[in-house]
C-alpha cells in the first residue's frame, strides 16, 4: 500500500504583506499530481487547512480543499482529511474548516474530526486516525489508540494524527494554540500495542512546519515556508509504502 | 512525457524491509532571507554586488543601529531591484546609551539658569536678559 501524507498548508498565510495562497494552491495540485503519478492507495491530509476566521480567505482554502478532492477522485484515489488545530472553529458546533468535504464522503475521500479506525480490507490496514481535538470534545488519544489492536485483528496499522509531539522541532507555529485542546500523539501506545500483536506500525502527524522524524513518527512538514524562522524548511510531502 | 515534479532529498529506510518512507522535497518553493546587521552594512558598502538570491524571495532586513534613514532606504530600492517579492524593514537595533560616569556627569542646572542660558545665546542682548529676568521674577522662577 502506498501512501502520501502533506500537512499544515495554511492557505491563508502572508508573509511580510505577501498572501501566500498561490503558492499553497500550486504545491497542493503537485501533491495530487504526484499522488496520481505514483498511483498512490491512500492520500493523507494531516490537518490545518486554514483558520475559519481569516475572513475570507477561508473559503478560497475550502474550495482548494474540495479541488483536490475532486481530481484524486476522478483518478480513484482514495484520501482521508483530518483535523488540524488550526481548523477547528470554536463555536461549540464542533466543526471545522474542513466540514464542507462531509457531503464529498462518497467513498473515495473521507473526513475526519473526531478519533476513528478506518479498515482498508483490500491491503490488509487500518488507519487510526488523531485529529486535533475541539476543546469541548477531548479525547483519551492513549485509549483510542489500545482500541486499535484488537485479539483478531491481523492487519498493519497506519496512525496519521495532528497531535504534539515530544521531542519535535518546533518553530512558531507551535506558540499558536488559541483553539482547542493540546493533546499528545500516543506514539507510545502504539508502538506497545504493535508490538504485542506483532503488527507492522507506520505513524505520520502533522502540526509541524518542519519535516522531520520523531520517535518514529514521521512529519512531512508543511508546503511552503511559511515565517522568518522557516527560512531552513525544506517544503514538501511524505511517501511511503507500507 | 510524464513531467518530472519534484526531486526525492531524503530516503529513509527503516530495519525492516517495510514500511519505507521517503521525504520528497518540492521545487520551487520561493525563499524566505533574512538580512542581519553584517550583511546589511555590507549591500551599503558594496552594493548590488553584494546581493545574492533574492530573485522572488520576501526579505527581512535588519538594519543596524547607526543606520540612516537613506542607507535603509538604499538597501531596500537595491533588493526590490535584484528581485524581491517583498522587502521588510525590522525596527533598528536599539544603539547603546552613552552615560558618564556620576563624577563626571555636569551639576543639573536649575530652570532658571537654563533659561537665561538661552536668552543669553539668542540675539537679544543685555535687553532680552533682562527681560526674561523680570518675568521669571515676576512668575517666582
Amino acid at each position: 500500500m502506498k501512501i502520501l501524507a502533506t500537512s499544515d498548508w495554511h492557505g491563508d498565510e502572508s508573509t511580510s504583506g505577501v498572501a501566500r495562497f498561490k503558492e499553497v494552491e500550486e504545491s497542493a495540485f503537485k501533491t495530487v499530481q504526484a499522488a496520481i503519478f505514483e498511483k498512490v492507495d491512500l492520500y493523507a491530509f494531516l490537518g490545518d487547512l486554514c483558520d475559519p476566521d481569516c475572513g475570507s480567505s477561508a473559503f478560497r482554502c475550502v474550495r482548494l480543499a474540495l479541488e483536490c478532492v475532486r481530481r484524486l477522485d476522478k483518478h480513484k484515489v482514495r484520501s482521508v482529511w483530518i483535523a488540524g488545530n488550526h481548523d477547528v472553529i470554536e463555536d461549540g458546533s464542533a466543526e471545522t474548516t474542513l466540514s464542507p468535504l462531509r457531503v464529498l464522503n462518497t467513498g473515495y475521500a473521507t473526513l475526519f474530526e473526531e478519533p476513528a479506525v478506518l479498515s482498508i480490507p483490500e491491503h490488509e490496514v487500518i488507519v487510526a486516525m488523531f485529529p486535533f481535538p475541539h476543546r469541548t470534545r477531548r479525547y483519551d488519544a492513549d485509549a483510542s489508540a489500545r482500541a486499535v489492536f484488537t485479539k483478531e485483528s491481523r492487519s498493519k496499522v497506519l496512525a496519521i494524527g495532528h497531535l504534539q509531539l515530544k521531542g519535535a522541532v518546533m518553530g512558531s507555529e507551535s506558540r499558536e494554540m488559541a483553539r482547542g485542546q493540546d493533546l499528545e500523539f500516543p506514539a507510545q501506545e502504539l508502538k506497545q500495542g504493535a508490538e504485542a500483536a506483532g503488527l507492522p506500525l507506520l505513524m505520520m502527524n502533522g502540526h509541524y512546519h518542519h519535516a522531520q522524524k520523531v520517535n518514529g513518527v514521521h512529519v512531512p512538514g508543511s508546503l511552503v515556508r511559511l515565517r522568518h524562522d522557516e527560512e531552513q524548511n525544506r517544503p514538501g510531502y511524505l511517501l511511503a509504502e507500507f | 512525457m510524464r513531467k518530472r515534479i519534484a526531486k526525492v532529498v531524503v530516503v529513509e529506510p527503516l530495519a525492516s524491509p517495510f514500511p519505507w518512507t521517503k521525504q520528497v522535497e518540492l521545487d520551487g518553493a520561493r525563499p524566505l532571507l533574512t538580512i542581519e546587521e553584517d550583511g546589511f552594512a555590507k549591500i551599503v558598502e558594496v552594493g548590488p554586488l553584494a546581493i545574492s538570491g533574492v530573485d522572488g524571495a520576501i526579505v527581512r532586513v535588519k538594519p543596524s543601529a547607526g543606520a540612516s534613514d537613506e542607507q535603509v532606504a538604499k538597501v531596500k530600492a537595491l533588493l526590490t531591484d535584484s528581485g524581491a517579492e517583498a522587502v521588510r524593514v525590522m525596527p533598528r537595533a536599539r544603539a547603546a546609551v552613552a552615560s558618564l560616569p556620576p563624577k563626571e556627569r555636569p551639576a543639573p542646572k536649575r530652570h532658571r539658569e537654563v533659561v537665561l542660558d538661552m536668552a543669553r545665546e539668542m540675539n537679544g542682548g543685555q535687553e532680552l536678559v533682562d527681560l526674561v529676568t523680570g518675568i521669571m521674577d515676576e512668575v517666582g522662577l
